[in-house]
């Protein structure tokens, strides 16, 4: 029988890569992939308790940050797009206008 | 047989994220997201959560990463520097692997158990609580979308010179 702390240390260690690619890469494009990465991770962990406790509401919760994200994907997306349209890059270390 | 299951999504769950962030095209990044995804999607089948399982690979698999494969046909890819080191992200994955660390103690040390159903966990009792309790938030996040779709279409508008 699996026990619901593998779910959730997996969902730990998802939300961990994430976080490392956000940390070490430069690319926006992929750094957008990586946030997309760690909200999938917090779904795993709200989709585990709502199953251990038997509670609809977790699932509804991440019913809830799938749409969250979809929109959020749209509006960062096109931000990207103006951002290169703008600069030519998609590299956060060339985009430091605003560093003091 | 669970179990087996429940190993084999998550062995390519992970070796598919660590290739996400380690891959120096964006494009086989989201190529090795899908891959997330569609294994999250399967453990959501080993929790009974049906219809979010139908949700992740429909709206996630299908949606967002070709939305995330269109924008990287129309930006200039180009092959990333390899990962960088910064000092600070040294500090940040200390305190990162600290939590993790809590975590795991806290998590292995509750000894709970997955039990068999006794509610219902279907479709239609999802559906019956979206509705009702949660029926104001549903109706907020369609205004979300809407104005999301708006926003994305001005944002990215050719400008008229």
């Amino acid at each position: 029988m699996i026990q619901p702390a593998f779910y959730i240390i997996l969902s730990l260690v998802l939300f961990l890569i994430g976080m490392l690619g956000i940390l070490i890469r430069r690319n926006l494009l992929v750094l957008f992939m990586c946030i997309e990465l760690m909200l999938n991770s917090v779904n795993l962990a709200f989709i585990t308790f709502s199953r251990v406790f038997q509670n609809l509401d977790g699932q509804i919760l991440a019913f809830f940050v799938i749409t969250v994200a979809a929109a959020e994907a749209t509006v960062g997306l096109a931000i990207i797009l103006l951002v290169y349209r703008s600069r030519k890059v998609v590299e956060i270390d060339e985009l430091k206008s605003m560093r003091g | 047989m669970e179990l087996a299951f429940f190993i084999l999504f998550a062995v390519s769950a992970i070796l598919s994220a660590l290739s996400v962030i380690l891959q120096k095209n964006p494009i086989y990044s989201a190529l090795s997201l899908i891959v997330v995804i569609a294994s999250m999607g399967g453990l959501f089948l080993l929790l009974n959560a049906n219809f979010i399982a139908i949700l992740q690979i429909v709206i996630y698999a299908g949606a967002i990463m070709t939305l995330f494969l269109f924008v990287i046909m129309m930006v200039d890819v180009r092959e990333d520097i390899s990962p960088s080191w910064k000092i600070h992200s040294k500090g940040a994955l200390l305190v990162l692997l600290l939590i993790a660390g809590v975590t795991i103690w806290a998590v292995s040390s509750a000894d709970s158990q997955i039990v068999p159903l006794t509610k219902d966990f279907s479709v239609k009792g999802l559906a019956r609580q979206l509705f009702t309790t949660y029926v104001f938030p549903f109706e907020v996040i369609s205004i979300l979308i809407i104005s999301s779709v708006v926003g994305a279409l001005y944002v990215a508008r050719k400008e008229e010179a």
